[in-house]
């Protein structure tokens, strides 16, 4: 590099950028980092959301399934027929009831609903923010 | 001030210190925007290329190559942001940026400059005349004296900012030289 250029550009200064520069970046950046995580949490409770409301047929079919051929039906319906009966022996109908529910089928379904209702409910509060934030960047 | 050059600051982002960014950022945003507004002119766009610029860094910065230098990356980015600007919002300038005129390429050897005049540096103006010299200049040859004698960057470094070969770089920046002691009222090199 040639000294006397080098010297001379010595005397030379680049424009001074607006004072807030650094700081309108900065907060360029962080807007854009928190669409980005918005985004991903869209992607991801998107697909939860859609593989819980999947998943929900299945798993009601076969706790359907399992319900009737346990029994839990026949017994639940003793409420209807026999009220004396459940009233006297309430503790031992309550145990059987219990016994003849099938636990598994259950929480299976209930589980996948709860996922289904958390999911939507995230994925439509993280749309709601990014239309915000879009609105506002424009 | 952190005494970690730039490309220890990256990989440092890269492994989670978000503080990094920030070094980085406020390392470079004043050449950066000066080598904006030397292409688009007015401070309220160069302030926008700038922040877009550096949003631009923050999206690839897991994709740069840490053996390579960050400012000639940035560099790069910067001018291609900048050109794409002028590309989109001003078709004539771009075109005036992008020409390069019809001065013949150099050859491969470049002989040095010739000295300056030792009066030249007595000059009480120089600063303004210099600010407006360069500003006279079309804006790859600003580009050229700038990014090398400002930034310290070598011919090599210019020339993969700028896509070329170096060889173009290095008779660009002989051109710039010659227009600029012109313009100063130097005496170009016979």
């Amino acid at each position: 590099m040639h000294k006397d250029y080098q010297k001379l550009f010595e005397s030379f200064e680049p424009v001074e950028p607006p004072e807030q520069l650094f700081h309108d970046t900065m907060l360029r950046i962080d807007a854009k980092k928190r669409r980005v995580a918005m985004y991903a949490r869209i992607g991801f409770f998107g697909v939860t959301s859609a593989t819980a409301l999947l998943v929900l047929a299945p798993i009601w079919n076969g706790f359907y399934v399992e319900l009737t051929q346990s029994g839990f039906s026949q017994l639940s319906s003793l409420i209807f027929s026999d009220g004396g009966t459940i009233m006297t022996y309430w503790q031992d109908f309550i145990l059987s009831l219990a016994e003849s529910l099938p636990i598994l089928s259950a929480i299976g379904l209930v589980g996948s609903v709860l996922l289904f209702l958390v999911s939507t409910e995230r994925l439509i509060r993280n749309v709601r923010a990014l239309t915000r934030s879009n609105l506002v960047a424009f | 001030m952190d005494e970690r050059i730039d490309e220890e600051l990256v990989t440092a982002y890269i492994n989670g210190e978000n503080r990094a960014l920030e070094i980085l950022v406020r390392r470079h945003i004043k050449p950066i925007f000066g080598f904006v507004f030397r292409y688009v002119g007015n401070v309220g766009d160069a302030e926008d290329i700038t922040q877009d610029i550096f949003v631009s860094i923050w999206k690839n910065i897991d994709k740069f190559d840490t053996s390579k230098k960050f400012k000639t990356w940035i560099f790069a980015i910067a001018k291609n942001a900048s050109l794409n600007w002028l590309r989109k919002k001003k078709p004539s300038t771009f075109s005036d940026v992008t020409k390069e005129g019809d001065e013949q390429q150099f050859d491969e050897t470049i002989e040095d400059e010739n000295p300056l005049p030792a009066e030249l540096f007595d000059r009480a103006s120089l600063k303004e005349e210099l600010e407006s010299a360069i500003g006279k200049l079309n804006p790859r040859y600003q580009t050229a004296l700038i990014l090398h004698y400002k930034e310290e960057l070598t011919f090599r470094e210019i020339a993969e900012i700028e896509n070329e070969s170096v060889n173009t770089v290095k008779s660009r920046h002989l051109r710039a030289i010659n227009k600029l002691r012109k313009i100063l009222g130097v005496d170009a090199p016979k």
